[in-house]
């Protein structure tokens, strides 16, 4: 061992304590004196003495000046706060009441930020999202262009060996099975997929690996999955009849809430691949599963398309060759909210109307609250253009008045910020309900909300600073110390700001009628039959003769008014020499008229003792005897031709009702009850007020006759309202942004009429003493309020008008427009408006004019 | 006048009495005094205080191989410190003589 040394990391400490212009001497100090204390006291007290003393250089700190605290401008920016800190004491009640407002519009539009943040990171996850993509079909249809995200098998196959751009590719398709739980069958929805796919996704897998995942035995599931399974980690499937085994091989983490694409459990491809006809492996356009692909580092998207087109062209039936069929790449960050014809089991599921209104309300409530904070500073500010004059005698430039302002402005816009974060953490909850997304306390502490507030505090610091700063840096300093000063109340601007507060109101409140009445007329409108008490059974079973004896069971249930099957509504063409148009059709029974009460406006209804009924009559409705042409369709023979229903005879005609959700066009429709199709769904006609008893022993006779298929059963009216969420959605949200904006305008107004009515008092007073009745003082102001609030009315009801008619274009049974909503939103505004001046103003009309001439 | 600190008073007169001294001989002369040990770091602040009002000035030394090569800061009492505390030793030495004189009178009684 050497010569005794100073422990080495307590030195190292000091090198990281102490200020550095100090550490030679401290450094050298402590050392001299470790050797100094271990001779005369002994090494363990000289070591005890350098750990302490390390510790204790902390205390020089205090003579450290970082170098930006030696910029003048950093003295400057501290008088800027202390100066702003000092007027927003002074004027703290105020100061308070706008800060909330202002921040009740940061939390707004923070949350808004919150939702459409979230649902733009779909999908972005993956370490390559940015090379990811699926392939998607373009097809051409009667003059139009439909995109549909899928690809078939042999695509999957061919286009990542063929195609150079393309790294590897994978197969996934969704597919559905019966899994038996403690004597419960319940669905399971699981995934097929390419070894491939786990060097493509980011998968963690936290116990096992899928292994070579060639087996179609070894598959492997979710964290969560694997909660439900058995000790022996063994998954029992039934697919038909036949009872399958997998055995989990490894165990991955569930993908987050933001992925569309979501396994629980996937099995190897070859799977499914040995349990299909060989048809469906090799035909190029059976479209009926997804293909993630993975382009090749630097290699263009359009020369990956250009090439999948390529090879798609040489292999094409040329059956197909008039819808012109195009291959696409939807990257997988779109795949959330851009949404395709038809999915394949990864659907976009971002509702873009309710994306935009959610951001349209935010903007606005902030837009509202910043034009509030503005005008309370301007009128705030000018009181101090005193203090703004001395500041320019002493030297200061134009250019450090404005940085004043804007600091002290930021300094608001900071201590509304933190309110806001207090507001939305107590809303959060609310708002979840609202958008349906759930969201905790954990996603108000990520950097994308962080980013995101501080973006929207520096919006609103230029929106609310930047007009009051600009005003006050132009003031002459001369002429504001001689200026006998009028304080806010008198500017155009600020009234002007006032105005569009309305306008934005208005239109909100426009917005939040016209949602609310169309979704009421949506809900209340006559779809053509009675959805009320009709229960909704999917059958999910291939056996008419159970569904028989279904059908007499549940005929035979006192409860029970009536009972049908049928189909689900499919498409086809129909073409009659010139006229082509597309069709919907639908397999059914002789029940289903009368169950559901539509109306017969010609002919009869399907009748058992008939035979010929069977295989050979339809009915049709009016939308179809409207654009089959037809003059006299009873009896017709239609050249309708499905399996073996070939030329059938139309024997009635039912009035058009609306089988599909109330957004779209009645379709043409075709209904037979010839046995083309297998029954999909179950319709039962309960008495009113059937009970949850009731229900039970629908649900006993289920289990009795379909013991391995779970019941799934809907009240059809329910699913009716449940095709309304996006309106329902829009309507909350509206409701709750008008809300919002009616309640900042109100703040703004008071402030505003506050400021203008102190202004005046003097001014009043000589009005009352030359003999002004309270009615002439009341008129006076108003008279001058009013002509702003109605020039608001007018701005804000017409873009209202406009973008809502527009809305409402969207929607085949539609409300008109009149005046009415306008009116009445004109009304609410004016009454909440007219109360807040008039509750003002009472207070200058009946003022005694002495008290205020006194003085001087 | 500004006040002076108890530790200021102590340093100061170390350095009136021993002309040019570094951190180390301070704490050594303070616990020869005083019999006291003192920390260096409480030394350093008080110096750099000081500094700053002006009673001390400093200049760096020469390195030795018990400070692992590094420079000595030799502190040296400036004529502003001398008067800083000029009048309070001599009002602390008035103040200390009475009470000994009557101290010793109340004893013997």
């Amino acid at each position: 061992m050497g010569p005794t040394k100073p422990p080495k990391w307590a030195d190292w400490l000091i090198e990281k304590i102490c200020p550095e212009e100090y550490l030679e001497e401290v450094q050298g100090d402590l050392h001299e004196a470790f050797y100094w204390r271990e001779e005369t006291k002994g090494l363990p007290f000289a070591r005890r003495k350098f750990y302490l003393e390390t510790f204790k250089t902390f205390r020089l700190f205090r003579f450290r000046k970082p170098g930006f605290m030696n910029n003048p401008f950093f003295y400057l920016l501290k008088n800027y706060f202390k100066t702003g800190f000092r007027f927003i004491w002074k004027t703290r009640t105020y100061s308070f009441i706008n800060m909330s407002g202002l921040a009740i519009g940061i939390a707004t539009a923070a949350m808004a930020y919150l939702f459409l943040a979230d649902q733009y990171s779909f999908d972005r996850f993956h370490d390559k999202s940015d090379r990811l993509y699926r392939i998607g079909a373009q097809l051409e249809f009667r003059g139009e262009t439909e995109k549909m995200g899928g690809a078939s098998y042999i695509m999957g196959k061919t286009l990542p060996e063929e195609v150079p751009g393309i790294e590897m590719a994978t197969h996934v398709k969704n597919g559905i099975a019966l899994r038996l739980i403690d004597q419960d069958y319940s669905y399971l929805v699981f995934h097929y997929a390419d070894p491939q796919m786990f060097q493509m996704l980011d998968f963690n897998f936290i116990k096992g690996t899928p292994g070579a995942f060639e087996d179609p035995e070894n598959i492997v599931v979710s964290r969560s999955f694997a909660k439900t399974l058995p000790a022996s980690n063994e998954l029992r499937l039934l697919f038909g009849e036949e009872e399958k085994v997998f055995s989990v091989t490894g165990i991955y983490e569930d993908f987050p809430m933001t992925s569309t694409f979501r396994p629980s459990v996937i099995i190897p491809f070859n799977f499914w691949v040995s349990r299909v006809a060989a048809r469906r492996t090799e035909s190029w356009f059976d479209i009926n599963m997804n293909v993630f692909v993975l382009r090749r580092e630097g290699a263009a998207l359009e020369d990956v398309e250009a090439g999948m087109n390529e090879i798609l062209a040489a292999n094409l039936d040329s059956d197909m060759a008039s819808a012109n069929p195009q291959l696409f790449l939807q990257p997988f960050s779109k795949m959330h909210t851009d949404k395709l014809e038809m999915g394949n089991g990864l659907r976009a599921t971002a509702n873009l109307q309710v994306l935009w209104v959610v951001l349209l309300v935010g903007l606005l409530c902030l837009l509202i609250s910043c034009f509030n904070y503005s005008n309370f500073a301007l009128g705030n500010f000018l009181s101090r253009s005193q203090e703004v004059a001395v500041r320019k005698v002493m030297g200061a430039n134009r250019n450090a008045i404005f940085q004043q302002f804007l600091s002290e402005s930021f300094l608001g816009t900071i201590m509304a910020g933190v309110l806001a974060f207090l507001l939305i953490q107590a809303l959060l909850p609310v708002f979840s309900q609202f958008v349906g997304v759930e969201y905790g306390f954990r996603d108000l502490l990520s950097w994308r909300f962080g980013t995101g507030l501080a973006l929207v505090l520096l919006i609103s610091t230029f929106l609310s600073g930047l007009y009051p700063s600009v005003v006050l840096s132009a003031k002459k300093a001369n002429l504001a110390l001689k200026e006998r000063l009028k304080v806010g109340g008198k500017s155009f601007f600020s009234w002007f700001l006032v105005m569009m507060q309305v306008s934005i109101t208005i239109f909100l409140i426009i917005g939040m009628l016209t949602t609310n009445q169309q979704l009421d007329h949506l809900l209340n409108f006559d779809l053509g039959y009675e959805d009320e008490n009709v229960l909704a059974l999917s059958i999910r079973d291939t056996s008419e003769q159970r569904l028989d004896q279904m059908h007499r069971e549940l005929e035979r249930l006192a409860f029970v008014q009536s009972v049908s099957s049928n189909s689900g509504y499919n498409g086809t063409d129909y073409k009659d020499g010139e006229i082509d148009f597309s069709t919907s059709h639908l397999r059914t029974d002789e029940n289903f008229i009368d169950l559901l009460n539509i109306e017969m406006v010609e002919g009869r209804n399907f009748d058992l003792e008939i035979q010929a009924d069977q295989a050979g009559a339809v009915l049709v409705n009016e939308t179809f005897v409207k654009r089959a042409q037809l003059n006299n369709p009873v009896g017709e023979v239609i050249p309708f031709d499905y399996g073996r229903l070939t030329n059938p005879r139309i024997i009635g005609v039912v009035k058009d009702f609306h089988y599909e959700a109330l957004q779209s066009e009645i379709q043409p429709l075709v209904i037979y009850t010839a046995p083309e199709y297998m029954m999909q769904t179950l319709l039962i006609k309960l008495n009113p007020q059937s009970s949850q008893q009731e229900i039970g022993q629908i649900e006993a006779l289920w289990r009795q006759i379909y013991p391995t298929r779970p019941i799934n059963y809907t009240y059809l009216e329910e699913s009716n309202a449940a095709d309304m969420q996006t309106e329902t959605q829009i309507q909350r949200l509206a409701r709750s942004g008008s809300l919002i904006a009616i309640l900042l305008a109100s703040l703004g107004l008071f402030g505003m009429v506050g400021t203008h009515v102190r202004q005046r008092l003097k001014e009043v007073s000589i009005r009352k003493v030359n003999g002004a009745t309270p009615l002439d003082i009341y008129l006076l102001f108003s008279s001058k309020f009013g002509k702003w609030l109605v020039s608001g009315f007018i701005i804000g009801t017409i873009p209202a008008i406009y973008f809502l008619n527009n809305w409402l274009n969207n929607y085949p049974e539609r409300i008109q427009l009149s005046w009415g909503i306008p009116m009445l939103s004109a009304f609410i505004c004016a009454a909440v408006f007219l109360t807040i001046i008039t509750l003002l103003l009472i207070r200058v009309m009946n003022l005694n004019p002495a008290t205020h001439l006194k003085d001087e | 006048m500004e006040s002076v600190g108890a530790l200021e008073e102590i340093i100061l007169m170390i350095l009136l009495k021993y002309e040019e001294c570094h951190g180390v001989q301070i704490a050594q002369h303070h616990e020869a005094i005083l019999s006291k040990a003192i920390s260096l770091p409480a030394i350093h602040v008080v110096l750099k205080r000081m500094e700053k009002k002006g009673w001390v000035d400093s200049r760096f030394g020469e390195p030795t191989a018990k400070r692992g090569g590094r420079r000595k800061r030799l502190y040296k009492a400036t004529p502003a410190g001398y008067h800083a505390i000029e009048k309070l030793q001599e009002a602390k030495s008035k103040l200390w003589a009475s009470i000994v004189q009557q101290n010793f009178r109340y004893g013997a009684n």
